[in-house]
């Protein structure tokens, strides 16, 4: 299991922003924070490293999000 | 709460921690700190010259979690891939564990002690022939006493790093504009710039933290435009206003260009140039004084850089050309130029830097936030480690130069050395160190033994088939090796010495903006491996105890004379007593006395154990704080500067100006022809660090790029007959190799030019590159050189 800390920029269009966040937290894999402005923390959780970057470059295409940062990354159990 | 859920609670607070500095640009978030057992702390990331801080989360030993670091001003709390990687770097199944000697062929386990006589027995044979070959990525107190051991120890000055691979060209550019080395600017530059204009340069892959700065600036609707002056399409080129492709080596007609239209239009910055600039020109052969010219002779040398002309030498069309002049003549615009291996690897490197500089000059952008010519650094501590203690063959610490009487005297004095000493004699640069060591003794093969540390030049040296690969067959010739994992350079190694890496020691780095940073050790290294710096110490010991004089100060003592705080001698030279100190205080407080000399001054060691780095010179205030400087030789900022807005105090002509210089285009060395029809242009990824040693051991950076390959362009490719992901045949005057095609990837090269990354030992890419390099950096080129392409099995 890896767990990354995320920070998705949202976009400032209202109803892009709204979609995106009902198909965010609608995610069994990720637990969603509050936003913060246009900043919203969220945790992903995937089986491996490779299925956690695949989840990320996913987010990345969501209409709505502007862009995926990767704040941290524990791989305690994969080292 | 079970494992699962704790760490997603810590990664929670991580999230929110880091939206908010992001969102609100709030510096009083909270840092993860110690939880479940994991113990957080600092330290810049081992990889690049951006100088990111992590927080390594340390858990039974073993470091087990990554988060960017909330309080750096650097990388506000983001990471790029490799950066949350870092952590794995530690831990490749292949790590050396013990010393290993070279018998009968086959590197065998040795003992420590047998190690260390062993390279005694090497240098005592023939101090002369004795060289350290270092690192950008050496620490900094690791290259201060790799840098006593030569300069004020063994005596030949034989110890040269490989940063002179990577930015020489960026130091003498320095040298000869300002007169004293690194940017003027720094990172604030990115946050206030309107333009940002990259030399050959692909932040986007190469310092993506610093890239995402300025994407970020737009994300919030702020108005910056990119320009992308490059030789192929890159990552970078997708994000940018305008992309102007060049022909390699076309750069210095383009800058000389823009030069000559700010002129022929009147809109350069004549009150500035008038009140801080001097004009410079090339003598022969070139020095980094060159020789004074007047504004009209330089006007008259530019004419001939008409934007026809210009077009013809580079491919930039006049109407580009005209608009970065337009950009350059307007003065309510600030603009930063970046650069980094584009402009350095490049026979011309000095050159080109100069003319940068000189653009930047001549338009008066310069000086004001968000104003600034600054060059990236490719390693952590390129700047730190080789710039600023002067790991290179010709200096000293500090700025110093073995030449100078002057300079030597004052580094006898803090050594503490018998005046004479220290020899005025450079050693070798980087291309001519390993030339003599790859040369046999009776051919002029003066140097038989060099210590390599922290660096695999059997990939990174240009030209191996010259450079390395013939020593390893010269008898007499001695390679000894300390690493952390079986490089291709270690396993070529008569001696192999296992090395603690990052933060399984104490350290020490700066970075490409003069922010010095320091992290303590975390984990224990594996095996019986140990620091660099107690590698260089032990050795320095064990000549000293064979009687070699050199090892000694003037009263007696050992060169590296490390008391606890009763003032007790420890001997560190000992493993089991190394940790009983802080050696890394003790070598830094010695050495930033060497700092002042050029206004590159460091806070005591204690200010960086508390900041997440600070830019230099860092300055004790009246209340005895410690104050960094973001802008030198601007008066606002820089308490050196203090006669005028901007005072170059260290200037060439000793007037407190900068220098504009008039460098012509010339022909590179190798041009393709009929037999070799193909640009070669070599570089890095984004996945991974300069050779690979590291990041190919990490899994999750191996699956995403696991091997090197040839970009090409499809027209190239169709000529050719050769289709996506074919091998081919890769074939310079130098060397040859075999290799996978990409067309349509991560970059676009123009027709007649190929890229090929060199971060996998298992495709050398250097066998085809070139050793010619620029005549006063003494860099090579490895962004062009001649190649042909062909059909594995085709003739």
């Amino acid at each position: 299991m890896v767990v990354s800390a995320l920070v998705l920029t949202l976009t400032s269009v209202p109803a892009l922003r709204a979609r995106a966040l009902a198909v965010l937290v609608a995610d069994p894999r990720l637990v969603v924070g509050e936003a913060i402005r246009d900043r919203l923390p969220v945790v992903a959780e995937a089986a491996s490293a490779g299925e956690g970057a695949a989840l990320c470059d996913a987010l990345a295409e969501h209409e709505g999000v502007v862009r995926v940062d990767v704040v941290a990354i524990d791989f305690g159990e994969e080292a | 709460m079970d494992r699962r859920e704790f760490l997603k609670a810590t990664a929670m607070a991580t999230a929110v921690a880091a939206a908010a500095r992001l969102a609100l640009q709030d510096d009083a978030v909270a840092q993860p700190r110690v939880d479940g057992g994991v113990t957080w702390d600092k330290a810049p990331c081992r990889f690049c010259g951006t100088g990111c801080h992590v927080q390594v989360g340390v858990k039974g030993g073993r470091v087990v979690a990554i988060a960017g670091d909330q309080k750096a001003e650097v990388n506000k709390g983001l990471l790029c891939v490799k950066g949350y990687h870092v952590g794995l770097a530690l831990y490749g199944k292949d790590r050396l564990t013990r010393p290993l000697l070279r018998k009968n062929g086959k590197l065998e386990p040795i003992t420590w002690d047998q190690a260390l006589d062993v390279i005694a027995d090497r240098v005592m044979a023939n101090p002369a022939g004795f060289a350290v070959y270092g690192s950008g990525q050496w620490t900094i107190p690791e290259g201060y006493a790799a840098q006593k051991l030569i300069k004020a120890g063994i005596g030949n000055n034989q110890i040269d790093p490989n940063a002179r691979l990577c930015m020489a060209s960026a130091v003498t550019g320095y040298l000869s504009t300002y007169g004293v080395d690194e940017p003027a600017g720094c990172y604030d530059d990115l946050d206030r710039c309107d333009v940002l204009l990259m030399w050959g340069n692909n932040p986007a892959e190469m310092h993506p933290v610093l890239f995402s700065r300025v994407i970020d600036r737009r994300s919030r609707g702020e108005q910056v435009t990119l320009i992308d002056l490059t030789t192929r399409r890159t990552r970078t080129s997708g994000f940018c206003d305008r992309t102007m492709l060049f022909k390699p080596h076309g750069d210095l007609a383009i800058a000389n260009g823009i030069a000559h239209l700010l002129l022929e239009r009147g809109t350069w910055d004549q009150a500035f140039v008038d009140k801080y600039c001097n004009f410079r020109k090339r003598t022969a052969p070139p020095t980094l004084d060159g020789q004074a010219m007047t504004a009209d002779e330089y006007r008259r040398e530019l004419a001939a850089y008409t934007p026809a002309r210009v077009e013809e030498l580079s491919g930039v069309s006049p109407a580009d050309l005209s608009y970065l002049a337009d950009l350059f003549g307007d003065r309510k615009l600030r603009i930063t130029s970046l650069w980094c291996m584009g402009m350095n690897q490049h026979t011309r490197g000095t050159a080109i830097n100069d003319l940068v500089h000189g653009v930047h000059l001549l338009s008066g952008h310069f000086g004001k936030p968000g104003d600034a010519p600054t060059s990236l650094t490719g390693q952590p501590s390129a700047c730190g480690t080789v710039r600023e203690v002067g790991t290179l063959a010709h200096a000293l610490p500090g700025g110093l130069v073995v030449a100078k009487d002057d300079h030597r005297k004052e580094a006898e004095a803090i050594w503490n050395l018998p005046p004479g000493r220290i020899n005025a004699k450079p050693g070798y640069h980087t291309v001519e160190m390993w030339r003599r060591f790859s040369t046999a003794k009776d051919q002029g093969g003066d140097i038989d033994t060099i210590w390599v540390q922290v660096t695999n030049p059997a990939r990174s040296l240009p030209n191996i088939n010259k450079l390395f690969e013939p020593s390893r067959k010269i008898p007499g010739k001695f390679l000894i090796v300390s690493d952390v994992y079986p490089t291709a350079t270690a396993m070529a190694a008569d001696l192999v010495l296992p090395s603690a890496m990052w933060v399984e020691k104490n350290g020490m780095v700066g970075n490409s903006e003069r922010r010095t940073q320091q992290w303590f050790r975390m984990v224990p290294p594996p095996g019986e491996a140990r620091d660099d710096c107690w590698q260089t110490i032990a050795v320095a010991r064990r000549l000293h105890d064979r009687g070699h004089a050199g090892m000694k100060d003037k009263d007696g003592r050992f060169l590296f004379q490390v008391v606890d705080q009763a003032g007790a001698v420890v001997p560190v030279w000992d493993w089991r007593r190394y940790y009983d100190v802080n050696v890394d205080e003790q070598l830094f407080e010695e050495y930033r006395r060497f700092s002042r000399f050029k206004h590159k001054d460091l806070a005591p060691y204690g200010e960086y154990v508390k900041a997440r780095g600070l830019r230099w010179p860092v300055v004790e205030q009246p209340d005895g704080s410690w104050r960094e400087t973001r802008f030198r030789f601007a008066k606002f900022d820089d308490p050196y500067a203090t006669k005028a807005e901007l005072q170059f105090y260290h200037s060439v002509t000793k007037d407190d100006r900068a220098l504009i210089w008039f460098h012509p285009w010339e022909a590179p060395p190798e041009v393709p022809d009929r037999d070799y029809p193909l640009w070669l242009c070599t570089g890095r990824v984004l996945e991974h660090w300069h050779t690979g040693t590291m990041t190919m051991r990490i899994p999750q950076l191996q699956r995403a790029m696991p091997q090197a390959y040839c970009e090409m362009n499809r027209d190239d490719a169709r000529a050719l007959g050769v289709a996506d992901g074919e091998v081919v045949v890769l074939e310079s005057r130098r060397g040859k190799l075999e290799l996978p095609v990409w067309l349509g990837g991560r970059g676009e090269p123009p027709a007649g030019t190929v890229f090929v990354p060199f971060f996998d030992e298992s495709i050398a890419i250097n066998v085809a590159t070139l050793e010619d390099h620029d005549p006063l950096s003494k860099q090579p080129d490895y962004k062009k050189c001649a190649v042909r392409v062909r059909r594995k099995g085709a003739a």
